[in-house]
């Protein structure tokens, strides 16, 4: 979600080259932006305890929470801003955090 | 978010950097193919058709979340930007949008309103997240097509659908289910599956309707790339 605010943002900003990487597809166009991975996923993610967090997340900031089986897991969503996707595995289950 | 195995095989997404839809495009860097992150349906490459599981998550603040998980844990970023990053409190500051700091040119709404956005014909509508309520199905006209809007307040999903069914219009209602939410149609009080805009009991069992695009966006960026949006009105 704000991935593609910020997404838009640069599409908006770029001018011909931005014209000449679209192309349609199923009617819609598909804005070429950036190049794979130009925005980072996480793909090795590291975790503290409530405790730590606490010295860096403010009371009123947004966070993305998940529980499977026990295990409950927070991205703050500032974090996610620069990364969009991140890969974790949580309660056992493979999955992609998306932002 | 949504689960990362497909056909039994486990793979990583990335950023593919590409925008479709009104949505960021990610792959899965097992066969490239690209997937949208709104519906995580896949529209191009191996998994042409497919369509990853849903895993339900929260957004809240940290306050809360950590009062009710006080066995959590969080995401730590090393050497991450920290105070002063570019989008630290990017949250907490009404007065920045976008990366850049764009302006906002119209200010019908706050800059860091969620909308849900729906581009269909020749109009363009942002009807306010926080006008859904609990009572979250809405029923409207776009283009002078009758719809049907829906926020799903638990995975924070939403979904647009053409309200018609046996060529008829139908009028919709939320029904809160055991399981989430559902929807019946006043006419034939027929249930029906909000995610998957399908009948699933009653006369109208089996019964899928029209999907409509939609997207859960920023005022601010909505109006920037839509400027002369209307807002949608919710009864």
């Amino acid at each position: 979600m704000t991935g593609t605010a910020v997404l838009f943002t640069l599409l908006l900003q770029a001018s011909a080259p931005f014209e000449r990487s679209q192309e349609v597809l199923m009617g819609d166009t598909l804005y070429s932006v950036l190049p794979l991975d130009a925005i980072p996923a996480i793909d090795e993610p590291q975790f503290v305890p409530v405790a730590v967090a606490d010295t860096f997340l403010a009371p009123t900031e947004m966070i993305i929470g998940v529980s499977i089986d026990g295990d409950d897991r927070a991205y703050s969503a500032w974090q996610l801003d620069e990364h969009e996707i991140v890969n974790d595995v949580v309660g056992g289950v493979p999955i992609a955090v998306t932002w | 978010m949504y689960e990362r195995t497909i056909d039994d095989t486990v793979t990583t997404f990335g950023v593919s950097g590409k925008l479709w839809r009104d949505s960021m495009i990610m792959y899965d860097r097992a066969t490239e193919s690209l997937w949208s992150h709104i519906t995580g349906e896949c529209f191009r490459g191996a998994h042409e058709g497919a369509k990853l599981a849903v895993v339900p998550s929260t957004q809240t603040t940290w306050a809360e979340w950590r009062t009710h998980h006080p066995g959590s844990r969080i995401l730590f970023k090393p050497g991450g930007k920290g105070e002063g990053s570019h989008y630290r409190r990017y949250f907490d500051d009404p007065a920045r949008f976008g990366i850049h700091g764009r302006g906002i040119d119209d200010d019908r709404l706050a800059g860091k309103d969620l909308v849900l956005g729906v581009r269909f014909g020749d109009d363009r509508v942002a009807y306010p997240i926080a006008a859904f309520g609990d009572a979250s199905v809405r029923n409207d006209s776009i283009a002078g097509v009758p719809v049907v809007l829906i926020y799903m307040k638990e995975s924070e999903a939403v979904h647009v659908y053409e309200r018609t069914a046996d060529e008829k219009t139908v009028h919709f209602e939320p029904v809160i289910a055991e399981n989430g939410l559902l929807m019946r149609d006043r006419e034939t009080g027929s249930l029906w599956n909000p995610a998957r805009g399908e009948g699933i009991e009653g006369p109208r069992a089996g019964n899928r309707l029209e999907r409509i695009p939609a997207t859960k966006i920023f005022w601010f960026a909505w109006q920037t790339f839509y400027p002369r949006s209307r807002i949608g009105g919710i009864d």
